[in-house]
């Protein structure tokens, strides 16, 4: 039997390479995408509107598995969506969280949804600091793959006309909520911007989806799909040009090349059988999730690459930022006690934000340099967390918990750590998976910039809080440890200069010209915004290269 | 006694409290899975009879209602704590903590809270006292 050639391979089928599998597919290519898991059944593997007491442990899980399991998203209700079953390894000193979601759609099926466009103060924060360098492209040539993204998935917000956070296209907003307007009022006492956020969920029906019902439960799956993810958006287009093979239980292994050094193909595990498959194409795009992806890269070693496919420069692996997470500040709204309960838990948390405020006017007006964003959130949430902050037992506590129940506020930041030579990835030289591969081992700290952002957080949060009317009950203790987030970037970074970064201005390797990456390991750096809607930007930018690059004959179909 | 515990953190009183809404079976459920809790619940119930034995010369639950009270009372309020006595302390808020998880995860939690988590609404739901967006002159709620 002849063997079988595909155009593309595309590993991974997150965001980003959700966004590629539809673009070729589309586009008439030929693509078998893998997947290192199974797809999801939305009644069996999403929350479906259960409650806490129909749920063996209420939701909170067997404690037998809580050393296992990875951040708030990996709970009872989602649990056989995150993988448990690849370790990784920590290297002394540093430390590292890796909640992986490896069904298909990857993290999509449980994002935040904040949906935020990076800009020029991102793009060229470099010639603006002075640190590090910029990004090998701008802001006008990005800012239309956005406007086709956010046509796709639907983002609700304003237009908000400030600069380092460009305005795009948007359904309507959420609502304020009482909070919300109590908390805004501070804000413009303090000078700190308080708006509502860019939020990946339909406030009415878009493109065939249908309208959010506002039950507030996001982080553990959206049974109708009234926001975006891989599964409910893209892949039924995809699927629909019948040019698509999609091919579940299939962890990547690593990347085959062919007698000059090209990509050839993908060699990957199949998990159900648990036995080592080739599959083969004409072009790879690896799309595994930042981390992953380099993983899969450095684990493709050959004669033409010994230290991983792609690596000439060095830099696979290297230059990893993560977002610092943490609540700054923690307290509650005197004027919303005793007040009736409210349905403020709507967007799963993000209502609105506090956009990066910091550094705008001139790059060196803190003490640090770039910026962080503030998520707040509050009020009547699923379980009255400060419960046990209040003080006694009985009828008078009870009703001190029903009394604080409207009240309670806290935020959340999101702060960028700069591009380091000690934060990166490499393969563990000891420690393999249950399948022979070499492990990822995490080399990550916090860096004393993002530290300073953490500390100057405190410090404003806490004023806002008291200039809302607020009490601060808890000013942040210790920040969440890296990988928490789950907005890992770098370790591919793009760049016009093959000695200095892996892959080009459009994400292909600089070594191997069929192979692409379409994932946030392309990135420079993680600014203060999220990164699904730029992931979806860049992939669609760097797919639509790839297929010019068809048309020009750069790449011949199989 | 852990049922007694339970429903002195949360009675009924005007509402329904810890007793009906089973939070005694959820805390033996909950400690029975949990080989880490065992020991200080254990461990903790035996110095609370060992406590009061030692202060009325009679176990736990064989006092009248205001006695337990009176006994829970410097381990339950801050400004009621008496020196030697931070073992108790620790296990009565390691008892509150797991009522409360046990009560406001119930059916019968979530209505004391009037909790809206989970229900279905057509619009995005918004404040409803605009004319006054810092929130000053609210009436407050019936208790």
């Amino acid at each position: 039997m002849a063997k079988q050639i595909y155009d593309v391979i595309v590993i991974g089928s997150g965001a980003g390479g959700g966004m590629a599998i539809k673009t070729l597919c589309e586009a008439g290519l030929r693509v078998c995408a893998l997947n290192a898991g199974r797809r999801l059944d939305p009644e069996k593997d999403f929350r479906y509107h259960r409650m806490p007491w129909d749920m063996k442990f209420r939701g909170l899980d067997d404690p037998e598995r809580h050393s296992e399991s990875y951040g708030y998203m990996d709970n009872e209700y989602t649990k056989a969506a995150w993988d448990h079953e690849i370790p990784f390894t920590v290297a002394p000193g540093a430390k590292w969280m890796w909640p992986r979601c490896n069904a298909v759609g990857g993290k999509t099926n449980f994002w935040g949804r904040s949906s935020a466009r990076f800009g020029d103060i991102d793009f060229r924060a470099a010639s603006l600091d002075g640190y590090d360098v910029d990004w090998p492209l701008t802001y006008a040539e990005i800012d239309p793959f956005y406007t086709r993204v956010e046509k796709m998935i639907g983002v609700a917000s304003t237009v908000q006309n400030r600069p380092s956070n460009p305005d795009g296209n948007y359904l309507p907003p959420f609502k304020f909520r009482c909070l919300d307007y109590i908390l805004e009022a501070g804000c413009s006492k303090v000078g700190v911007p308080y708006l509502p956020d860019r939020c990946a969920q339909l406030t009415q029906p878009h493109e065939g989806h249908p309208a959010c019902h506002f039950c507030g439960e996001c982080t553990t799956g959206c049974d109708v799909g009234a926001f975006f993810s891989t599964p409910y958006f893209l892949l039924p287009k995809a699927e629909a040009t019948k040019n698509l093979e999609l091919r579940t239980d299939a962890l990547a292994k690593n990347i085959l090349v062919d007698e000059n050094g090209n990509a050839a193909g993908v060699a990957y595990i199949d998990r159900k059988i648990k036995q080592e498959v080739e599959v083969y194409g004409r072009l790879v795009v690896v799309a595994a999730g930042c981390v992953e992806t380099s993983r899969i890269l450095l684990n493709s070693k050959s004669r033409h690459w010994p230290n991983g496919i792609a690596n000439s420069s060095g830099q696979l692996g290297r230059n990893l930022c993560d977002h610092l997470y943490g609540e700054s500040a923690r307290g509650y709204l005197p004027q919303l006690l005793g007040q009736q309960s409210f349905p403020d838990h709507a967007a799963d948390s993000t209502i609105a934000w506090m956009p990066r405020w910091q550094n705008l006017k001139n790059p060196h007006e803190e003490t640090f340099i770039r910026g962080y964003s503030v998520y707040p959130d509050g009020g009547c949430t699923e379980f009255p967390w400060y419960a046990n902050s209040i003080d006694g037992f009985g009828s008078s506590f009870k009703r001190e918990i029903k009394r604080r129940y409207p009240s309670p506020v806290s935020f959340g930041i999101q702060a960028p750590t700069l591009r380091s030579d000690t934060n990166y990835m490499d393969l563990d030289p000891e420690v393999k998976d249950p399948y022979g591969i070499p492990v990822a081992r995490m080399h990550f700290e916090w860096d004393e910039n993002v530290l300073k952002m953490w500390e100057h957080s405190k410090h404003v949060c806490a004023e806002v809080l008291k200039a809302s009317g607020g009490e601060l009950e808890e000013s942040g203790d210790a920040p969440e440890i890296p990988g928490f987030s789950l907005h890992e970037t770098g370790t591919c970074r793009m760049g016009n200069d093959p000695k200095k970064f892996v892959t080009n201005r459009f994400g292909r390797a600089h070594d191997v010209s069929n192979l692409y990456v379409c994932d946030a390991s392309v990135f420079l750096n993680c600014t203060d915004k999220t990164t699904t809607i730029s992931i979806l930007a860049f992939s669609l930018r760097t797919s639509e290269h790839l297929i010019e690059n068809f048309h020009r004959g750069e790449h011949q179909s199989a | 006694m852990v049922e007694r515990l339970a429903d002195m953190i949360i009675p009924s009183d005007e509402t329904l409290g810890a007793k009906e809404a089973g939070v005694a079976e959820f805390i033996d459920f909950m400690v029975a899975s949990d080989p880490e809790v065992q020991y200080p619940f254990r461990t903790g119930l035996t110095w609370l009879n060992a406590h009061s034995k030692r202060s009325t010369g009679k176990k736990f639950l064989e006092l009248s209602s205001e006695q337990q009270t009176s006994l829970l009372e410097p381990l339950g309020f801050k400004d009621k704590a008496r020196p030697g006595e931070e073992d108790g302390r620790r296990f009565f808020s390691l008892m509150r903590e797991y009522t409360v998880t046990g009560f406001y995860t119930s059916e019968i939690g979530f209505k004391e809270l009037d909790n809206p988590a989970l229900k279905f609404y057509a619009e995005s739901p918004e404040c409803p006292h605009k004319d006054d967006r810092e929130h000053k002159h609210l009436t407050p709620a019936k208790s």
